[in-house]
């Protein structure tokens, strides 16, 4: 199990390469889970290799417990177990192309 | 059989300016920035200085070729000025070459200095440029950095059997610990600590490597006056002085790029030039004996690797050590207590002078207690130039005289 | 006895269902949702005329010592230069000698069975053996065309001899005709054609049967003699007509695969007959017609050694190694029909340099590596010190073609940073089989296809475009092998 913490939406988290914001988080019914993800951009705009950016949908895992605790920060925390089966994350991956079309990345926690 | 360098060459003064964006500043202004603070910290007035050596990677968009630039940005008084070019260990070539130049006795004071003005190209990243001539610019994959040290962690772990995902976590604490010592110094291009999960949560630039596992572009300019140690303490009596103890590069030969024989998991420069360096400088035990480093961590997989390349980390382990906090500020051997490449920043021919300067104000005890190393005795940079299978790698180390 | 060798084909991995074209541009010319049945085969973003037609090439050469290829014939109507022979980029790729006959041929969609002829006719009179005869084209039609939809992107390739025939040349018949039905000027990107109904009941509908007759009265042969007939004609209504009209029954006509592949011109034909020639049985007489600017039309018999020889993929095993484009834009921005933003990092200028290109040629176009002849170590480009630590010879080797060698993946990785038009860049070390590395860019596959120690092959392929001086440049690339169904 490990624990998810939910950032706040469209703030840019930056490190010295670039940037990437969560712009909009989601749960999946799979299979009679629930599956947390989020949509976020990234901009690699001051990255020593090259400029380049992307979408991308990442995937958190299966959910234990949803915002059930804040961190020291004050930012909710959820519980999620990682997916790692990979015929599994292959059925995650169609479902959500369903419903983001335009999103070819989608990494797993 | 030559002796080497060993406290043959004193640090006299140290200068280094603020890396960043540095919108506002030719590559002359930094130049004068880094000397100013340098002759002040070594006491001596320009005409002192009998040679100096100037280095600087990118040119095309940087300073140009040859010496003039420093000769006319300082003034320098028709100062014999040898630039220095070996990818990102142009800096330390540049101290390579003043240093040598006191010990064989042909001057008594030197000056190195890095510069790199890198943000005038109109985009981020480096300027695209045939690295590794015409011949590879046809044939050379279409490559970034990234995705050439990328296959490091690939590699490493189909050697060793560590898990990507152990090395995803080692790699994020290397970041994570860079973040919060580069928060604590105001020269620094990057000061805001990051938290693991946010660092965790970046996209994949490059299969393994996230996007907080890279470095980025800075300007920048450091520098080092050096003299001899019966100089300097006639100049500097009653002073802890900063000594030379090893300098050491080494080139690939090809057999990493066009042999199979290379592992692909870590740098034989650097294996090469770590074995030199101790020698030259007198370690058996480098995990024991070393006391902190500023490797160059363009890429967290390469700090990750050069841990082991190193010897401090034995052969698949250095994920264990990384973890347990090692390396951290607060561990056996700090690395990068300056923030690294990650945070202070990379204007590449600056940075092997940068971390030199932040291996001699530690030893000098110079820096505020809380990002100050406990009673360091030796010091090690490393710089690493070009891409895994195709580098240049220099190390020094530098300790009290 | 003249005629055909060995026979292979290419069809792009990449199949774009016409049905995406229509939903893009469907609403301008509503009409073509009539042509909007099926996929079209189009090449690569790393793919043009120049590397189907090499790969088509290869793969009907399989088996064949390279060495004994007498000439190397290409026909397109896309060719990366104007001046500039694409022929020996083919045959650089192949790594043939040198001292061969090499030559484009262009101009008119017939082009293809020209340069089969001219092949033939040198086979004949002796003055050249062992030629590979390959056609490619990748023609496009204006967004929302007619061309859009008929056009496809492949190659077919056939080696003619005077030893091992598979199929003994009978004869030829031609016919030139300056019938304008599609046309491009010296600096059009576009097709552009006259009034279908033209093309269909006069070019088609005369043509065709003109040469049909025209040969049979020439061989003595009526065109009932021929169990399997070979023509393009990518209206199926005029196909009905003309097999009508000639008496063909249609289980003797062969598949002109236009919902799979789409019309290729010059390389149609030849597509055509090389499929033909996967089912060929010994004594079948095969007639092969071409069409555009006037029709060739050759007689083949083909002989017991046809059971000798199969390509390594053939047509039909190149079609089969299918991937959806899936992305209408994407096939725009491959080929350079919009504009499209890469960044500034892009613009700056690598330049070509020719004096290099040829010192290195052999390097790169063939991918010829030297072979220490001290230790035995392969490696790539050719070195003169051997870069084996402990061997360290200098200048005792001798050239060693690595392209059909294979390889297995050392290290591999996906980067979104490295500037392209298809990203993202995947790249990585490649083990030689037999021995020697280098850097490979990955195609034709996704990050999922890659895995520490999984096969490659490698594939002759554009590496790089210089657009502002017009210049294809090509390298090879490493393919991995993906085991069927997987």
């Amino acid at each position: 199990m490990s624990r998810y913490v939910h950032q706040p939406l469209n703030e840019e988290i930056r490190s010295i390469g670039g940037y990437y914001k969560v712009m909009e988080e989601g749960v999946l019914d799979f299979e009679g889970t629930k599956v947390l993800f989020a949509l976020k951009g990234a901009h690699a705009d001051t990255a020593c290799c090259g400029p380049g950016g992307m979408g991308f949908l990442a995937v958190a895992g299966i959910l234990v417990s949803y915002k059930g605790e804040k961190n020291e920060d004050g930012l909710s925390v959820s519980e999620v177990k990682h997916i790692t089966d990979r015929e599994a994350r292959k059925r995650i991956k169609a479902l959500l192309k369903q419903k983001f079309p335009y999103i070819d990345v989608v990494e797993f926690d | 059989m030559a002796e080497g360098i060993r406290d043959k060459v004193v640090i006299l003064g140290m200068g280094c300016t603020k890396f960043g964006e540095r919108w506002e500043s030719a590559p002359e202004d930094l130049a004068v920035e880094a000397f100013i603070e340098c002759l002040e910290d070594a006491g001596i007035e320009k005409k002192d200085i009998e040679a100096a050596w100037l280095g600087s990677h990118i040119d095309e968009i940087n300073i140009g070729k040859g010496g003039n630039f420093l000769g006319m940005a300082l003034k320098l008084p028709l100062t014999p000025v040898t630039r220095t070019e070996n990818f990102c260990a142009s800096g330390t070539e540049a101290f390579r070459g003043a240093c040598y130049g006191v010990a064989s006795g042909a001057y008594d004071i030197a000056l190195a200095q890095g510069v790199e003005k890198l943000k005038d190209t109109g985009y981020g990243g480096l300027p695209d440029s045939p690295a590794f001539g015409q011949m590879q610019a046809m044939i050379g994959p279409n490559a970034s950095a990234p995705g050439l040290f990328a296959q490091l962690a690939t590699a490493y772990s189909a050697k060793y059997n560590v898990p990507m995902e152990k090395i995803k976590e080692a790699m994020a604490h290397i970041s994570w610990k860079s973040h919060q010592n580069g928060a604590k110094n105001p020269r620094a291009h990057l000061r805001k600590p990051i938290p693991i999960e946010q660092i965790m949560g970046a996209p994949m630039i490059a299969y393994p490597l996230g996007l907080f596992d890279c470095c980025g572009v800075s300007d920048g300019s450091a520098c080092a006056i050096v003299t001899t140690p019966e100089i300097a303490k006639k100049m500097k009596p009653n002073q802890d002085l900063v000594s030379v103890k090893a300098l050491q590069v080494s080139v690939s030969s090809g057999e990493e790029a066009l042999f199979t024989d290379w592992d692909g998991a870590g740098m034989l420069t650097t294996r090469m030039a770590a074995k030199k360096a101790y020698k030259e400088a007198g370690i058996t035990n480098p995990r024991e004996e070393i006391s902190m480093m500023e490797v160059h961590d363009c890429f967290s997989i390469t700090e990750f690797a050069t841990m082991e390349d190193l010897q401090i980390s034995a052969p698949g382990t250095a994920a264990d050590d990384i973890l347990a906090g090692f390396f951290d500020l607060d561990g056996q051997i700090p690395c990068q207590p300056d923030g690294g490449l990650k945070c202070f920043g990379h204007p590449i021919a600056a940075s092997g002078l940068r971390m030199l300067f932040e291996m001699y104000n530690q030893l000098l005890g110079r820096w505020p207690e809380d990002r100050a190393v406990k009673d360091p005795k030796f010091g090690l940079t490393h710089n690493l130039g070009g891409v895994p299978n195709q580098n240049v790698c220099s190390i020094a180390i530098v300790g009290k005289n | 006895m003249v005629g055909i060798r060995s026979y292979g084909g290419y069809v792009p991995r990449f199949r774009l269902n016409k049905m995406i074209i229509f939903g893009s541009m469907g609403w301008l010319n509503p009409a073509n949702i009539m042509n909007a049945q099926g996929e079209k085969a189009v090449a690569n973003f790393d793919e043009d005329a120049v590397t189907m037609a090499s790969a088509a090439a290869r793969d009907c050469s399989t088996g064949i010592d390279r060495s004994e290829v007498g000439g190397v014939y290409f026909a397109t109507t896309t060719a990366s230069y104007r001046e500039r022979l694409c022929a020996n980029l083919i045959s650089g790729s192949l790594a043939t000698s040198e001292s061969v006959r090499t030559a484009d041929f262009t101009g008119g969609l017939k082009a293809g069975t020209t340069a089969l002829i001219a092949a033939l006719d040198a086979a004949a009179a002796g003055s050249a053996n062992n030629v590979i005869v390959t056609a490619a084209d990748c023609r496009l039609g204006k967004m929302g065309s007619v061309q859009e939809f008929m056009f496809g992107d492949g190659a077919g390739a056939v080696m003619v001899g005077t030893d091992d025939v598979i199929a003994e040349y009978k004869g030829s018949f031609s016919t030139g005709h300056d019938f304008v039905d599609h046309m491009r000027g010296a600096d059009t990107k576009y097709d552009r054609q006259w009034e279908e109904r033209w093309i269909r009941d006069v070019g088609f509908g005369q043509f065709i049967p003109e040469a049909i007759n025209g040969l049979c009265e020439k061989l003595g042969m009526a065109p009932g003699d021929f169990s399997k007939i070979i023509y393009p004609c990518y209206y199926g209504g005029a196909r009905k007509a003309i097999n009508k009209k000639m008496g063909f029954e249609a289980e003797n006509v062969q598949d002109t695969m236009q919902a799979q592949i789409g019309d290729t011109g010059t390389a149609q034909s030849l597509l055509m007959f090389s499929r033909a020639l996967e089912d060929a049985q010994p004594g079948d007489k095969l007639l092969l017609v071409s069409y555009g600017s006037g029709c060739d039309a050759l007689a083949f018999e083909v002989t017991d050694a046809i059971k000798k020889f199969k390509p390594k993929m053939g047509v039909s095993g190149s079609l089969a190694r299918r991937a959806d484009l899936d992305n209408y834009l994407k096939y725009l921005v491959w080929r350079g029909m919009v504009p499209a933003e890469l960044g500034l990092r892009s613009e700056e200028q690598r330049w070509t340099r020719w004096t290099l290109m040829w010192r290195s040629h052999k390097a790169i176009l063939g991918l010829t590596g030297s072979k220490c002849t001290g230790c035995g170590e392969p490696q790539f480009p050719p070195q003169r010190i051997c870069v084996n630590p402990k061997c360290g010879a200098v200048d005792e080797s001798e050239p060693i073609v690595l392209s059909e060698k294979g390889g297995k993946i050392f290290s591999f990785t996906s980067d979104m940073l490295a500037a392209t038009i298809n990203p993202p860049s995947m790249y990585g070390v490649v083990n030689f089989n037999g021995g020697g590395r280098y850097v490979f860019d990955f195609t034709d596959c996704t990050i999922d296809d890659l895995a520490v120690g999984g096969p490659v092959e490698f594939s002759f392929r554009v590496k790089h475009r210089d657009d502002q001086h017009d210049i294809t440049n090509y390298f090879w690339k490493a393919v991995p092998v993906v085991a069927e169904g997987a």
